[in-house]
């Protein structure tokens, strides 16, 4: 691994962004978690809200106690901690979770595009899908919404130049590198592959979500009747051609 | 339950408190209302907490009915506000009764309004908060982030602990949305706005953009010239507030407070906070154009607007207040002040305590019911407030009484005998050359020209002639009594008819009344508070006055007998209506 000079910038008014690597990997992962914890430990009730992704922390600060100065400051220095506490292969071994998912033309109308994009065929897409142990990188862009990483090169399609304005709820999609089960309708720009009928988010239980950051996803295909069995419909994405 | 039954819903209205923090980690937004200064403005108009929870309401069409008395406020854009059919100003606040309705029309300038009630609306909260989230499927009135609807009850607090202060907002909706108009939104460049070369920041930061007719909470599109960065796709990663990012297709997007909290299209900066609620209170087709800001800026430009606000505190609509003080005043009714109270033109205690404010010089304050052979407390106590009031004010006070009160005051007031008759009046009036006459609890002249007490028994030979320096004097004159034999019912032949009393004839500029006189001098008080942005009650201690009082041989009108008490009432009683008084004017 070529050493990445960790960049701290500004995302808004009151928010810094940290990158700590151009590519995402289990270490720089790991190394997210890390550093979210510390800076929401240092930062106190000054900080509102942390948002860890892949390679990068967005840290939303009160800028009526604090301003971007003092801030920077702790996040320099928390980056500094962490690379001298040198922690680097702490993998957690998170929970293995197989979600079910109805890949056909009628569930997934990004498929064919896909295939043909990537010469492949549509079982070939399939099964490309389902051969990957991903990890759960994120949790984000609407709650549930968790990033799984790393989608096999071969099917790996660029975001929709449009963004669609709805995507049903359980639909699974791809995004570059990424994949997802999208936790309830919203708009969205990735391309829809299939429908997975577990439900992703449901705030009035506990844990609210069936994954969590670290842990393993693996896809398994099932048939139309098995969806339909699982409690999913197919009336979200008939309405949304 | 208390609360309003949802007669129409409108276009869309759903609740909103500050939004949910803390929470970005699993996905969730912020939430919360699209334009934060008005939504601040509507609950400060009902003295409520800085995130009690509000309907927020796009487009307009919600009608609403009370089953409780509250006050409401609305803010935001420009709605035609309706109460049972009257118009009513937006931006103040207004009482509501229970079987009120209450009509929000279609805004005719801006997009979004937000209705508060006192207290805020009692509702469950999700992850911290009440917020509508309808793409999360969380927050609002059922926990499951759907908009308000046809027949929902919205539950309001079932006792509100304190009425709130009136408050009048002239920061009525700051942005206009006419078509021909181009709205700046200031914007502070982010970290990947280099990979947005020259020519494309100099596009984005020349051109007009036009707001498309796809926006919502979660996000503003808009159309116009189009605009790429050199990257293509990059890894997710946490977008705030405000950020503006660009899909492939070149058009901007506005991550607004239901935005996705990750994304992986390039974003060339963020919306500045306080031009986010001009942005949301656009109509689709206004056109914008877009400024650079630096972050330094933005912090102090936020900071000036923080302090701005503290600066220009909504002012108080005092008549609004005035008529809560009058109400107040008469709540316990025990001898029908209030049958009283309806026949004086509300906003009494407001143009008494404007009197007394343009008229400050020396002031001639007449109390002293005789019972026995000595006196009643209800009266001095109100002359007392007063005399101090008016001192801090820069006065100059003077009781005016007889024995056995003037030998007891005058060691530690100015004071002045009542002289016998008219012609003393006359004299004792070219002495002082009064700016103002004020007569708390003094017995009145009935018609045969005799003095009754409230028993109806001929008190004549103990009562000392008030009566004539209040009607001869060439200055104004405002009277405060509790039973109708005071001086200055004369004011109320009238309605006085329906009392079993020996009512007065004496007559004066401003009559106020109270359920105990002393109660009507603190409501004075209270509304000079506001006036002069000064709390003349803060030391106000009811007891030790009566303590003081006691020592002098006072007693209490009612029972007859030297205790802490007016006409009845223990002096916790008048102490609560003081703290009551405090709190109605602000303080």
């Amino acid at each position: 691994m070529t050493k990445y000079d960790p960049n701290i910038s500004i995302a808004g008014e009151n928010s810094l962004i940290i990158h700590l690597s151009e590519k995402s990997d289990v270490v720089v992962a790991d190394r997210v978690q890390q550093i979210s914890a510390l800076v929401r430990t240092y930062l106190g009730t000054d900080l509102i809200d942390l948002i860890p992704s892949y390679a990068s922390i967005l840290v939303i600060y009160d800028n009526f106690k604090t301003d971007h100065f003092t801030v920077s400051k702790v996040l320099r220095r928390t980056i500094l901690e962490t690379e001298n506490l040198n922690v680097t292969n702490q993998v957690r071994n998170g929970n293995l979770i197989t979600l079910p998912v109805y890949y056909s033309l009628e569930s997934g109308p990004d498929l064919s595009n896909l295939a043909k994009n990537t010469n492949l065929s549509i079982e070939e897409v399939m099964a490309i899908h389902q051969q990957v142990e991903y990890r759960v990188y994120a949790i984000g862009f609407a709650p549930g919404f968790a990033y799984l990483g790393h989608v096999d090169e071969r099917i790996a399609a660029p975001r929709l130049s449009t963004p669609r304005l709805r995507v049903p709820r359980g639909a699974v999609a791809i995004a570059d590198q990424q994949t997802a089960v999208y936790p309830n309708e919203s708009p969205g720009g990735w391309n829809l592959i299939g429908l997975c009928p577990t439900l992703m988010f449901n705030p009035n239980e506990i844990p609210c979500m069936p994954i969590k950051t670290g842990d393993r996803v693996k896809f398994k295909a099932i048939e139309r009747n098995e969806f339909i069995e699982l409690g999913g419909n197919l009336i979200a994405m008939s309405n949304n051609p | 339950m208390k609360g309003f039954l949802v007669i129409e819903p409108g276009i869309l209205s759903s609740f909103q408190d500050l939004g949910r923090s803390g929470q970005h980690d699993i996905g969730l937004t912020v939430g919360g209302p699209m334009d934060v200064l008005s939504f601040r403005n509507a609950n400060q108009l009902c003295s409520n907490d800085k995130n009690a929870s509000l309907i927020e309401i796009t487009v307009g069409g919600l009608i609403i009915e009370s089953n409780l008395t509250t006050y409401i406020a609305l803010t935001g854009a420009s709605f035609p506000l309706k109460i049972n059919d009257t118009f009513v100003r937006s931006s103040t606040t207004h009482k509501i009764y229970s079987g009120d309705r209450i009509e929000i029309g279609f805004a005719e300038n801006g997009m979004r309004g937000y209705l508060a009630v006192a207290g805020g609306f009692s509702l469950e909260t999700v992850f911290g908060s009440c917020s509508t989230v309808k793409r999360e499927k969380i927050g609002g009135l059922y926990g499951d982030g759907q908009p308000i609807t046809h027949g929902d009850f919205l539950p309001c607090p079932d006792n509100m602990v304190c009425p709130p202060f009136f408050w009048e907002t002239n920061q009525l909706f700051r942005h206009s949305s006419k078509h021909s108009e181009v709205t700046t939104i200031r914007v502070i460049l982010g970290y990947q706005a280099q990979t947005f070369d020259s020519t494309q920041r100099g596009i984005f930061f020349s051109s007009e953009y036009i707001l498309s007719d796809r926006n919502d909470r979660m996000g503003a599109r808009l159309t116009g010239p189009s605009v790429k960065s050199s990257l293509n796709g990059i890894l997710s990663e946490g977008i705030c507030l405000g950020a503006i990012q660009f899909p492939p297709d070149g058009m901007p997007i506005i991550l607004l407070r239901d935005r996705q909290t990750i994304g992986g299209y390039p974003k060339i900066g963020s919306v500045f906070s306080l031009d986010l609620d001009k942005l949301s209170q656009l109509s689709p087709d206004s056109k914008v154009c877009f400024e650079q800001l630096s972050i330094e800026e933005a912090h102090n430009l936020l900071h000036l607007d923080l302090a701005r606000s503290k600066l220009h505190k909504p002012k108080v609509n005092l008549k609004a207040l005035s008529g809560e003080i009058e109400q107040l005043l008469v709540d316990k009714n025990p001898r029908g002040m209030r049958a009283l109270y309806e026949a004086i033109e509300p906003g009494s205690y407001l143009r008494a305590a404007q009197l007394i404010n343009n008229n400050l010089g020396k002031i001639l304050i007449g109390t002293g019911f005789p019972v026995n052979s000595t006196f009643e407390t209800d009266g001095p106590v109100g002359a007392i407030a007063l005399y101090n009031g008016i001192k801090k004010l820069g006065g100059d006070p003077v009781i005016v009484c007889d024995d056995p009160l003037l030998s007891f005051l005058e060691s530690s007031f100015n004071t002045c005998k009542i002289q016998p008759n008219q012609d003393n009046a006359t004299k004792l009036l070219k002495k002082y050359q009064p700016s103002l006459i004020i007569s708390i609890e003094r017995p009145g002249k009935a018609s045969d020209g005799e003095y009754y007490n409230m028993r109806g028994v001929n008190i004549t030979p103990k009562c000392a002639d008030f009566d004539s320096i209040v009607l001869n004097a060439d200055c104004p004159t405002i009277c405060i009594g509790d039973g109708g034999n005071e001086v200055g019912m004369g004011n109320l032949n009238e309605a006085l008819q329906k009392l079993n009393i020996n009512p007065s004839i004496t007559n004066c500029d401003e009559l106020l009344v109270a359920d105990v006189s002393n109660w009507g001098a603190h409501g004075l008080l209270a509304i000079l508070s506001c006036l002069i942005d000064q709390d003349l009650l803060a030391e106000w201690d009811n007891e030790k006055v009566l303590a003081y009082l006691s020592k002098g041989g006072s007693v209490d009108g009612v029972t007859g007998k030297n205790t802490l008490s007016e006409d009845g009432m223990d002096s916790s009683i008048s102490q609560n209506i003081v703290n009551k008084l405090r709190k109605l004017s602000g303080f």
